[in-house]
């Protein structure tokens, strides 16, 4: 076997195989042999078919085979030979197939780009980690008592005001019709919450229980609904109820009725351990971006392609997936799958650029990834998913993620081995 | 006279004529019941190109098949076997 690399540019490289003559004789008088026990030709009895009469009926079929055949004995070899490792499945373009004669054939396949990574130690890198402030802590209790809040009919009627839950039923006219689709009973409005008809909220503060009111509102031009972009409609409101949110005091009872917390303070507590950390992880997000940013500034190279669009590929999924679980369709949504590809490219490469910057780094600085470093990642997926840890790890290896588990880590570590080696100010 | 193509039906590719062909220069054919030697060998020198040394014919009767209670006949036909003269040949599977 003869085996010639052309490197077509730095990440694609062409390997040219040639196969002797002698095998592709065999490989041709076997798979005659074989086909010539089974087929059935008229006139003749299984196995009893002359070879040129084989041959008038199963050339090409025998042709088609020989070659995938011995392609696919001989490439993998020839790439372990030459030591290439694709990335990409091998474009192949085969020669002519004739016995007797050597068989030839070409796979262009895209492979990692050798890169050499400089300077990585001693980043200056900026970005402090902010201090808590005093309103941050007191916006989160208050979020909490928004969310425990209870709406309570108001005792005496008055005008609707701002931050008032009403009760209305609804209809809607254009040009005087009736719209099928907007009429409601019963529909609770949070005025000034921004979430009904824009518009008719602002214009239903003042009205008192039971009053009815018509009401108009245009829709501007560029509204989310065709239909009624650039229309006035009018609304028939009739306002059946007001309520008021009430919010919870916020004292120990408060606290005690959210969970664990033995007092106010102790919620306050936690409540702030729970934003640092979160500053934490900010902090570290930026800083590991910046080092990212950099390192693929200052080094430029090729990205294979077939590595992109795979990156490209698994975040549209990632996106399905995320969409699913809201009960989203992404076909409904009428984009097409090939353009939201096409606008995670840019993204699709950087990720790619990032991990072969790692990557490399990583091998340069002997940073690997143990079994046990696996397991506890496993450990805690499976604690996160509330599963058992042997049935997580059964999934990854029945799925194949391994592999992929064990990159994510070494990415991860190499990005703590920078940031701890990193100038921060 | 018939033009050839309508007394040569089609060559006979079984085991036993790629035997014949190889063993004794003798290619078979079915050929049109009503055709007598004389015409087959002409037929075969004008369609190929070649030299025929002689020829022999024989009737084969259809095969009587039977489907239940039924009985049906094959057709019967004629089958024609050429000799060449030494050093030629026909290549006549490119058209089968």
């Amino acid at each position: 076997m003869n085996i010639t690399v052309e490197e077509i540019s730095s990440i694609k490289k062409k390997v040219q195989v040639e196969i002797p003559d002698e095998q592709v004789t065999k490989e041709v008088e076997t798979l005659y042999k074989e086909v010539g026990a089974k087929a059935k030709i008229k006139g003749f009895r299984p196995g009893k078919v002359p070879r040129n009469i084989l041959e008038r009926y199963f050339k090409d079929y025998v042709k088609g085979e020989v070659i995938q055949k011995l392609i696919q004995e001989t490439y993998p070899t020839a790439l372990s030979e030459k030591n290439i490792h694709p990335v990409s499945l091998p474009v192949i373009d085969p020669g002519e197939l004739e016995s007797g004669k050597p068989f030839q054939y070409s796979a262009t396949v895209e492979v990692k780009p050798e890169l050499k990574i400089e300077n990585y130690i001693g980043l200056k890198l900026e970005g402090k980690k902010e201090e808590i402030k005093e309103e941050e802590l007191e916006s989160r209790l208050k979020d909490l008592q928004n969310l425990h809040a209870q709406l309570k009919t108001i005792p005496q009627p008055r005008p609707v005001r701002h931050g008032d839950y009403v009760i209305i039923d609804y209809e809607a006219r254009m040009e005087n019709k009736p719209l099928e689709e907007g009429k409601g009973i019963d529909v609770t409005v949070e005025v000034g919450g921004g979430r009904f008809i824009p518009g008719l909220e602002d214009k239903m503060i003042g009205l008192t229980p039971e009053e009815e009111k018509e009401i108009e509102v245009f829709f501007p031009e560029d509204y989310g609904y065709k239909k009624l972009a650039g229309k006035t409609i009018s609304f028939l409101v009739k306002v059946k109820e007001i309520k008021e949110k009430v919010l919870p005091p916020l004292d120990d009872e408060f606290a005690k009725d959210l969970g664990d917390y033995a007092s106010l303070e102790d919620l306050k507590r936690k409540l702030q351990e729970e934003i640092e950390k979160e500053k934490e992880m900010m902090l570290d997000r930026k800083l590991k971006d910046q080092i990212i940013d950099q390192l693929i500034q200052a080094h430029s190279f090729e990205v294979p392609e077939s590595m992109v669009e795979e990156q490209a590929k698994a975040l549209v999924s990632d996106t399905q997936l995320r969409l699913a679980s809201q009960g989203i369709v992404l076909k409904n949504l009428n984009i097409p799958e090939e353009k939201l590809q096409e606008d995670y490219r840019e993204v699709a490469q950087k990720q790619v650029k990032t991990f072969l910057i790692l990557e490399t780094i990583a091998s340069q600085e002997g940073i690997t990834v143990t079994d046990e470093e696996v397991e506890e990642r496993l450990r805690s997926i499976a604690e996160r998913a509330h599963q058992k840890i042997e049935v997580v790890k059964r999934y990854y290896e029945t799925n194949g993620l391994i592999p992929e588990l064990k990159t994510g880590i070494l990415t991860d570590k190499t990005l703590n081995f920078l940031l701890g080696k990193a100038n921060i100010s | 006279m018939k033009e050839p193509q309508r007394i040569i039906r089609r060559p006979l590719v079984t085991e036993k004529s790629t035997l014949q062909k190889e063993e004794g220069r003798q290619y078979v054919f079915e050929v049109d019941r009503n055709a007598n030697k004389i015409e087959i060998r002409s037929a075969v020198e004008r369609l190929f190109k070649v030299k025929v040394n002689h020829v022999r014919t024989m009737n084969v009767l259809g095969k009587i098949k039977r489907l239940g209670r039924r009985y049906g006949k094959r057709p019967d036909w004629k089958k024609a076997i050429v000799t060449l003269r030494e050093g030629d040949r026909i290549d006549f599977f490119e058209g089968a």
